[in-house]
């Protein structure tokens, strides 16, 4: 490793460790070994797109309401 | 993300994850949740993104179990995967940002400290974190993935599809800003130079 990567590995060993919560870490486990080996759900398709196509809807919506009081 | 120098470990491990076994995921789980998670939250410094973009990469990996090649580097792929998840992250940020009207940011400094700098015992630990924080994003994420996990540059440069060089300079960049950042608290070599 180079000099400055040396220098920053010696100096992040001082920082705090950091970790997630017992319950949080079971938690993410065990929604994640379900889908071992299998492939993308519906529903994990499904949900990105419904929320993208909420968000846009509701900004069109905050454009026109802006566009009226504008006019 | 291949390579002929694979951890024996790494190596079992995607053995078993590619015939779907349970145990080798949560042998991966417990031997790379807490780096990726630390990684997360100094990258995005929020505990509840960190947990989500967390849970996604893992998310990922269970998903993409039986599409890994025998010798791919478990780390590497891991970080690649929480690495572009940060950025789609920034990225709806900073739209949300400017939808918002570029309203002005609520994380104003102040003196109170945030749950990340509350685990620090020390003035130095301290400033080391907020100096840490204080980088740049891009030269934040090579002094993380070098200095804390311990990647090579040429790793690093694979992660984040740059050149080799690109990390080596942005690493001599981050050095060089957090030397100035930490002021008293930086290694006396650093203060010298």
């Amino acid at each position: 490793m180079s000099d400055d990567a040396d220098e920053l590995a010696q100096l992040s060993r001082e920082l705090p460790r950091i970790d997630l919560d017992d319950a949080s870490a079971q938690r993410i486990a065990h929604r994640a070994r379900v889908a071992v080996g299998r492939r993308r759900s519906l529903t994990r398709f499904g949900e990105p797109a419904l929320i993208i196509l909420f968000e846009v809807s509701v900004l069109m919506w905050v454009l026109v309401k802006v566009v009226q009081v504008l006019r | 993300m291949r390579s002929a120098a694979v951890d024996p470990d790494e190596r079992a491990w995607c053995d078993g994850l590619r015939r779907g076994e349970t145990t080798a995921f949560d042998a991966v789980f417990a031997a790379y949740r807490r780096r990726l998670y630390g990684y997360l939250v100094r990258m995005t410094r929020r505990r509840d993104v960190a947990e989500d973009l967390l849970q996604e990469t893992f998310m990922r990996l269970a998903e993409h179990a039986k599409q890994l090649a025998a010798d791919t580097r478990l780390s590497a792929w891991l970080f690649t995967i929480a690495h572009r998840l940060v950025v789609s992250w920034a990225r709806a940020q900073a739209v949300r940002a400017q939808l918002a009207g570029d309203l002005p940011r609520r994380d104003v400094p102040n003196s109170d400290r945030s749950p990340l700098e509350a685990l620090c015992d020390s003035q130095a630990q301290l400033a080391l974190e907020r100096g840490f924080a204080a980088l740049p994003e891009a030269y934040r994420e090579v002094a993380l993935l070098v200095g804390i996990e311990g990647l090579q540059p040429a790793e690093v440069a694979e992660i984040l599809g740059i050149r080799a060089d690109a990390v080596r300079q942005r690493l001599a960049r981050a050095r060089a800003q957090l030397a100035g950042l930490l002021g008293e608290h930086a290694p006396a070599a650093w203060r010298t130079a």
